[in-house]
């Protein structure tokens, strides 16, 4: 079973690679009105699946806890705030160095417990 | 898009409210009355092996991993797993029940423990399924890997599989009840989209 791991982190490392990359452009504008926050959703909710299947627990966490936060605004039920670009761009930048991480060690990284705190605190807010 | 299966062997009446599809990422929606009686429900979630002999819901939601249920109404014991992976850990995994072998292993011994007896126990196999928003990982089949795994470790237990849900592109949720061996599905064709 260990090819199939191998395939497996194969194709992995290069989903996740497009994925974050995919993430840091939908992020990176001057007008947040313009981000396209229905495909930082999917994109997460795709991304937390992989980890999971990989055990790369940490960074699917991060990843759920981002796009829990963004269901609402998905749905219209929130506006997109400031702050959650803010955050989302850190969510972002600690996704890719949880990555390099995992690309050196295939282990899972270490988590990010503040970040998800300031994800759930504004998930709160928006109840 | 959304459904309501009902994998059992006796009539469909306790099925109600079906839920809107943009909802259903969100894992606390109710797919069927659950509290309705006083079942203890129990979240299964990857790598997770329950069983009990108490009256339960089992509940978990699947893409390409997969859930046996395990049940024995005669000695009212069941169980469910939630794995993976097909096959057995590599040397380094820390999580072995993230498995199948490990996982399966895992759930007979726990059911066993408990008082079911290998002749009467039947099971219920759900999830396998290819999702579509992984084109990388589509390519090495995990899901029906897992099915096929599955249904092999029961069949080398001589065990009956009385009902599956398994494959096609649908993540599922599954709420399976192991004092009655009765289970529901949901199956989830355009989640996020």
């Amino acid at each position: 079973m260990s090819e199939l791991l191998e395939l497996l982190w194969e194709a992995f490392k290069g989903e996740a690679h497009e994925q974050l990359e995919s993430l840091e452009q939908a992020m990176v504008v001057d007008d947040k009105t313009t981000i396209d926050v229905a495909h930082v959703f999917r994109t997460l909710h795709t991304l937390k699946g992989s980890c999971a299947m990989m055990g790369f627990a940490s960074m699917e966490t991060l990843a759920y806890a981002a796009e829990t936060m963004l269901d609402p605004v998905r749905n219209g039920a929130r506006t997109f705030s400031d702050e959650m670009v803010v955050v989302l761009r850190e969510v972002v930048a600690a996704l890719k160095q949880q990555m390099d991480d995992v690309n050196k060690t295939r282990a899972n990284p270490e988590p990010q417990p503040l970040l998800e705190q300031r994800l759930r605190k504004l998930m709160e807010e928006s109840q | 898009m959304s459904s309501i299966k009902r994998s059992s062997s006796h009539d469909a009446s306790a099925v109600s409210a079906e839920v809107e599809a943009e909802n259903l990422v969100i894992q606390h929606e109710v797919i069927i009355d659950l509290h309705q009686d006083a079942c203890v429900h129990e979240h299964v979630f990857l790598g997770g092996v329950h069983a009990t002999r108490k009256p339960a819901r089992l509940i978990t939601i699947l893409g390409s991993c997969v859930a046996i249920c395990l049940y024995d109404t005669k000695n009212k014991v069941g169980g469910m797993n939630h794995f993976v992976l097909p096959g057995s850990p590599p040397a380094h995994e820390s999580d072995h029940l993230r498995w199948a072998d490990t996982s399966i292993a895992e759930l007979f011994i726990k059911v066993i423990d408990l008082g079911a007896s290998m002749q009467s126990l039947q099971a219920k196999v759900f999830g396998g399924a290819q999702l579509a928003d992984r084109p990388g990982l589509a390519e090495l089949k995990i899901g029906e890997r897992n099915i096929n795994h599955a249904l092999q470790e029961l069949s080398d237990r001589n065990i009956v599989v009385s009902n599956r849900c398994v494959g096609g592109s649908a993540g599922r949720k599954i709420v399976f009840e192991p004092h009655t061996g009765n289970a529901w599905v949901k199956e989830f064709h355009r989640v996020i989209h």
